[in-house]
């Protein structure tokens, strides 16, 4: 064991670099498949995924329905399909959500310091604690049940991830030489942040947007799941989760392809985010 | 003064918490009083919620009465259930306790063991698959990786009951084997997180100086990794795990909404079915409350594992 772990630990670093690039790789491409299944579901969807079939209910995979049919003898296939679209508008929705009111706020009291960062932190500190699904829920129910307001919860839930990276950014930034050479040479505020502060936080806010996405699709599902977000009939993949959890024994496909999809499409992000987090760190 | 500090600003998150959490119902669209009267739309009822609630008056005034009556306990009555929502979350909150318990227990064993595995093989193979399940670990929805180990070991090989929980009072072993997939299901982002952790704090740990003097005096390979290496790696984790307990409490509610399980997860599961929105809020509002305390508590353990800190070494 202590040979084994004398010579492993200082490892050089290539492999780690290795690894990133893989996780790019991998990350993108189930990405790039997800966007493009999101994107062209009417074109892909060989069925209406709003078309019961009586005659076909609860059929198992078959060659006109590659991935078998549910309790109404709608095409799982097409359904899964179209159900993207929803991971993907709610995914972007709260994404930008989150994005547009954090990273303004984090820089403000970065920037500002003070009463404003006070009021910013514990703010922050206070939405943080409340666990990010129960939050979401939370938000979801009080809204309504829609699909619009599902992206809102998830983004409200996930404004202070944002808010709380681009406030330990800007103070990291503002501390930089560059900066102080730049205040001493008279450059007002404004143009401070634009020049120097925006474009030295898109890298952490690029990692954190994918990580985001992540996030927010699994939290879709979840609230889909609970019937909280798109109403029904209308696919979305949490929904055909919880169709199938009452065909557990009589049709496992129900539950299977939603939650692969999910997990598929979540590992997805979480490496691209990793993938390109790795890159972009000077440390590695 | 830093302690002063600290409460000061614990006591202001509580009060933003506590506006937050109250503005929830400002969300409701439509008169306030008429959505928590529920089916019940009688004019007497909506005019005593009214009453109650204060809900006639400026919403400064109402967000003055409420946390009034939270202070004294009061967190308002379950339309629906025709319970005070604080004695639905005390008979609660004991099963949803157990079942994080559980789960970090589990996540604590098995992602700090793998964490240090993959520490020690840093840069292998190993040290890459297990990157690759952490990954997993990290994506899976939790509510179907529920559904689907009731699919394989309650309906498949029937092991273990796929719902229905036993009070530890009735019979400890039947509790235990109900809670046992829930805790598995709950405890796998956890354990993923913790693995995360270790590797990283043991990495940095195993290139520290201090590790490399007990090597040249001939330490043996066990002792290093155990005695040096584990125990200054385990500061930063048990910091996260701390913290990851307060997420577990609010994070189960879809694990026991499928497993059924009857804790506060479940409790807003329902109450959403049934548009209860005072126990939801007040859910929240007692779940926030315990992860600011547990927040406090994982301060409190890093001041006694870590001396460089109880010394004001490092901030």
């Amino acid at each position: 064991m202590t040979d084994a772990t004398a010579g492993q630990v200082r490892a050089p670093r290539r492999p780690r670099r290795l690894q990133a690039d893989l996780s790019l790789l991998l990350g993108g491409a189930i990405v790039v498949v997800f966007l493009v299944a999101a994107l062209g579901a009417p074109l892909f969807a060989a069925h209406d995924p709003l078309a019961s079939d009586w005659l076909a209910v609860l059929q198992p995979p078959s060659d006109v329905h590659p991935l078998g049919t549910d309790d109404l003898g709608r095409d799982v296939f097409s359904r899964l399909l179209w159900g993207a679209q929803a991971s993907l508008i709610a995914g972007v929705g709260a994404v930008l959500i989150a994005m547009s009111i954090g990273v303004p706020l984090g820089i403000l009291a970065g920037f500002s310091r003070g009463w404003v960062d006070i009021v910013v932190s514990r703010l922050t500190d206070a939405l943080l604690a409340c666990p990010q699904i129960m939050l979401a829920i939370a938000l979801a129910m009080f809204l309504g049940g829609s699909l619009l307001n599902a992206a809102v919860a998830i983004g409200v839930s996930t404004v202070p991830v944002f808010a709380r990276l681009a406030r330990a950014r800007t103070i990291q930034i503002c501390a930089e030489v560059y900066v102080e050479a730049a205040v001493s040479v008279g450059i007002r505020a404004p143009r401070l942040l634009v020049v120097h502060v925006l474009p030295n936080l898109a890298a952490p806010v690029l990692v954190q947007v994918s990580l985001t996405m992540a996030v927010a699709i699994i939290s879709e599902a979840g609230l889909s799941f609970l019937g909280l977000s798109r109403p029904l009939p209308a696919p979305s993949w949490g929904a055909m989760l919880t169709v199938g959890k009452d065909f557990i024994e009589s049709a496992p496909w129900l539950s299977v392809w939603p939650g692969l999809c999910i997990c598929l499409v979540v590992v997805g992000f979480n490496l691209l985010g990793d993938g390109i987090r790795s890159r972009l760190d000077p440390r590695r | 003064m830093r302690l002063l500090q600290r409460i000061a600003s614990i006591l202001v998150t509580l009060l933003l918490l506590s506006i937050l959490v109250f503005a929830l119902q400002q969300l409701l669209p439509g008169d306030t009083a008429v959505i928590l009267a529920g089916e019940d739309r009688s004019p007497e009822t909506i005019a005593a919620i009214t009453e109650k609630y204060g809900l006639d008056r400026p919403v400064p005034i109402q967000y003055l009465h409420w946390i009034g009556n939270v202070l004294t306990g009061d967190l308002g009555q379950s339309m629906r259930l025709n319970q005070s929502v604080a004695n639905l979350i005390l008979t609660k909150l004991p099963v949803t306790i157990q079942l994080a318990t559980m789960a970090l227990l589990f996540a604590i064993v098995i992602g700090v063991s793998i964490g240090i595995v993959a520490a020690l093989k840093a840069n292998t193979l190993v040290d890459h698959f297990v990157g690759l399940i952490g990954t997993l670990g990290l994506s899976v929805p939790n509510f179907w990786l529920g559904i689907l180990l009731i699919m394989l070991v309650a309906v498949q090989w029937q092991w273990l009951p796929a719902s229905g929980y036993v009070s530890p009072f009735e019979d400890l072993g039947q509790n235990l084997s109900s809670l046992l997939l829930p805790s598995l299901v709950l405890g796998t982002h956890v354990a993923a997180v913790l693995m995360r952790h270790t590797r990283s704090a043991m990495l940095e740990v195993l290139n520290a100086d201090y590790i490399r003097t007990a090597r040249a005096k001939g330490m043996p390979g066990r002792h290093i990794v155990f005695r040096h290496a584990l125990r200054n790696a385990l500061v930063p984790v048990v910091t996260v795990g701390a913290l990851e307990f307060g997420q577990l409490l609010g994070g189960s509610v879809l694990t026991e909404f499928v497993f059924t399980v009857p804790g506060i997860g479940k409790l807003i599961v329902d109450s959403v079915f049934n548009r209860d929105f005072a126990v939801v809020q007040a859910v929240v509002l007692v779940t926030c409350m315990f992860y600011i305390v547990l927040n406090l508590l994982a301060d409190g353990a890093h001041l006694l594992l870590d001396p460089r800190v109880r010394h004001g070494g490092r901030p």
